[in-house]
């Protein structure tokens, strides 16, 4: 969980409603690291452990750019 | 909103499961819930998926004269009514059972968070209120009578210390007594209250049917499945109504809920005026008042951005990591590496040429960027925690009423000088149409993201006209192109209201988090970028294609009184800000931008075309018809501007 910067009302980035804010946006995929508070929109940054789960992924070599929030 | 409801063990009816009695935590997020649930079960407790959903809900056995009731630990909610997964799996836990429901709140918090009390008093079950932390209440000076809200709210309230056990006993004793007794629901009152009572007429004594029916006017698709009601009959409830959009019905609900909280806590709840707290008090009335807030906002801007960003960031850090570091030993060492390994002059420029991938894209990444966009994520960071945005957000509230905007623009207003593309999917929060549009072209024209701004500054600083020039300019602009659009768009205009959380001393651990984070995130998003813009600047120089299109756009850098080398950076503008602001800054740095010339570039560059990925998500949001039409007037707006700034000050004389 993780508490919004604007509204500081706590909210799971991995949950389907973060993540579904996500989804359409043209920067999906591409590891910009933000995800929007559900409840007042506001972009919040993930934490930095996401971003080096994100860089052993593509060192792994996953072809396929998952959505933020991938299990 | 249509929401989609879980699968349902067996088939509900009217809602709730039969059988079993379960004791319900509910409560907020950090309110001691799961300590009180650990306190209450302090055995074996079984964490399992909610069906059909990620959100986990815990279960344990709690034993009560010789009874065993299901204690379910609900997942952190801030109201009934959803907004997340979580919050729809912990209201739809209650709506299929019986059990008593223990409303978990923070003592202190009380006036913020009693409004769910009372819609949970809406259900119709027994109902407990268990004010917890009370020991940080009575630190923050709170004092609160028990008894007195017992009696005002119509339900048993226990006070508590769950992490000490503190007030436990008396909640068994009150959980084993009030399972057979159901609290009385809280009556809306006025309009609201007489649709809700036409709603729940139809839904034959549902214990729920208060609750169902405010869901059924909210348009709540949940409503609807667990207890259908004819059309008309909720056409006949939104007849009362001045507004019925679910919208506004929802703003309206939450503020009955409010200010019922309000009265009831009124004498019960009392908040010591602590130092503390008058300090508080005073900061938050200088930061709301426009007549102290636009001065506190203009020194904010001022001491965080022009001189922290700018200065600092932007000439002290990067003249060393440039200057001392980049040109003076990492870049000759790099290139008499190649020199010597690698013979083919083609490669030896793609890596390390003119804009090679490692003398210009990396040293651009690490030298330039790097520390100017670290400085701003730094003094955002401590903004951001301290409260002072949603403040800003209502302080600004009037004035972005002028410009067919309300308050709540702020949010996407303010992410665009994080990130425009995620600020222009962010529009989404704005209620109509007409205030996305306007919002839509004021951050592709005029809002410069985190990237270009802390560039930006970093041109400017030590140019302190230029840079008051700079924010006149594009603030005008703004202002000017915004009150056109809300003077020709048609559509109304939506109200604003958003809570407001406590302000609070920035904590440096969190500052420093989500700044490690931001930059973390930022180097990982920006260094393979930068790598592709040079391999497409090498391939660009070998086939000829790049010089051509430097040529083609010169002619109208000479109409902006700039060097033809300058168009170099707007090409790259297009495609990462960032990199365009940082060919500025290389220019500058070579002395072939004098002041005025770098007032007006940067201008242009900011008024300039939206990058790519936000000029796609345009086309997403707003269509290609929209899309194209603003990106035209932008581009044209853009060099119009900047060619009358340039004229007006060679006329005037003005040197910067």
């Amino acid at each position: 969980m993780i508490e919004c910067a604007l509204c500081r009302k706590m909210f799971d980035p991995k949950s389907i409603e973060a993540q579904g804010a996500c989804q359409g946006c043209s920067l999906i995929g591409t590891g910009c690291g933000r995800v929007r508070c559900p409840y007042c929109g506001y972009e919040n940054q993930r934490p930095l452990k996401d971003a080096r789960e994100r860089f052993k992924k593509l060192w792994r070599g996953f072809g396929h750019a998952a959505p933020h929030g991938d299990q | 909103m249509a929401l989609a409801t879980p699968p349902y063990e067996s088939e509900p009816k009217n809602g709730r499961e039969p059988g079993r009695k379960r004791v319900f935590l509910v409560g907020n997020p950090n309110v001691g819930k799961s300590v009180l649930f650990n306190a209450l079960t302090s055995s074996y407790a079984v964490v399992s998926n909610y069906p059909g959903t990620t959100v986990e809900v815990s279960r344990g056995k709690l034993r009560l004269d010789g009874e065993e009731l299901e204690v379910v630990d609900t997942p952190g909610m801030y109201s009934l009514r959803p907004i997340t997964e979580e919050e729809r799996v912990a209201r739809d836990l209650l709506l299929r059972d019986d059990g008593v429901i223990v409303s978990v709140v923070d003592a202190k918090n009380l006036p913020r968070l009693l409004p769910m009390t009372l819609e949970l008093s809406m259900l119709g079950r027994p109902l407990i209120l268990v004010c917890n932390l009370m020991d940080e209440a009575k630190g923050a000076g709170v004092t609160l009578d028990v008894k007195a809200l017992s009696r005002k709210l119509g339900v048993p309230v226990v006070a508590t210390v769950a992490t000490r056990g503190a007030g436990l006993d008396e909640l068994k004793k009150l959980i084993e007594r009030e399972a057979a007794v159901a609290g009385a629901p809280f009556a809306l009152p006025g309009p609201i209250g007489a649709a809700v009572e036409t709603i729940a007429g139809a839904l034959n004594g549902v214990p729920s049917a208060p609750f169902l029916a405010l869901l059924h006017l909210e348009g709540d698709a949940a409503a609807a499945q667990i207890a259908p009601v004819e059309p008309e009959i909720i056409a006949r409830a939104r007849a009362f109504l001045a507004d019925a959009r679910p919208s506004a019905v929802s703003a309206e609900i939450s503020k009955l809920f409010r200010k019922r909280a309000s009265e009831i806590l009124a004498d019960v709840f009392v908040q010591g005026r602590r130092a503390s707290s008058r300090w508080r008090e005073r900061v938050d009335g200088m930061l709301l008042n426009p007549w102290t807030g636009f001065p506190v906002l203009a020194i904010v801007l001022y001491l965080g951005l022009y001189e922290f960003v700018g200065v600092f960031g932007g000439q002290v850090v990067v003249g060393w990591l440039e200057n001392d570091l980049f040109l003076s030993h990492v870049n000759p060492w790099l290139s008499a590496l190649f020199a010597k390994y690698v013979p083919w002059a083609v490669i030896r420029d793609l890596f390390v040429g003119e804009d090679g991938v490692l003398t210009m894209g990396i040293r651009y990444a690490v030298a330039i960027i790097l520390p100017v966009v670290g400085s701003f994520f730094l003094a955002f960071s401590v903004l951001e925690d301290s409260g002072y945005l949603p403040r800003l957000a209502l302080m600004l509230n009037r004035l972005f009423r002028v410009i067919g905007l309300n308050g709540r623009a702020v949010i996407p207003l303010i992410l665009g000088f994080g990130c425009d593309t995620t600020a222009t999917m962010v529009t989404r929060v704005l209620e109509t149409t007409r205030e996305r549009v306007i919002a839509t072209f004021l951050l592709a024209l005029a809002i410069p993201c985190s990237a270009q701004i802390g560039l930006i500054l970093g041109l400017l600083g030590g140019h302190p006209a230029a840079m008051g020039l700079w924010i006149f300019t594009v603030a005008g602009i703004f202002l000017i192109s915004g009150t056109l659009m809300a003077r020709f768009l048609p559509g109304k205009q939506a109200r604003f209201f958003m809570e407001l959380p406590p302000l609070r001393v920035p904590s440096l651990k969190n500052v420093l988090n989500k700044t490690m984070s931001r930059m973390g995130w930022y180097f990982l998003e920006v260094v393979p970028l930068f790598v592709l813009a040079s391999v497409l600047v090498w391939i660009g120089n070998i086939t000829g294609l790049f010089p051509k299109l430097i040529a083609a756009t010169e002619p109208v850098m000479r109409a902006l009184g700039l060097p033809g080398a300058a168009s170099k950076a707007f090409l790259f503008g297009f495609f990462r800000r960032d990199y365009g602001a940082a060919g500025l800054y290389e220019l500058q740095k070579a002395g072939a931008l004098d002041g005025v010339q770098l007032l007006v570039s940067a201008v242009t560059l900011t008024l300039f075309l939206p990058c790519i990925a936000q000029f796609l998500m345009m086309k997403r949001e707003r269509g290609w018809k929209v899309t194209l039409l603003m990106s035209g007037v932008i581009l044209a707006l853009a060099i119009s501007v900047g060619w009358a700034l340039n004229q007006i000050l060679l006329l005037s004389g003005v040197t910067l």
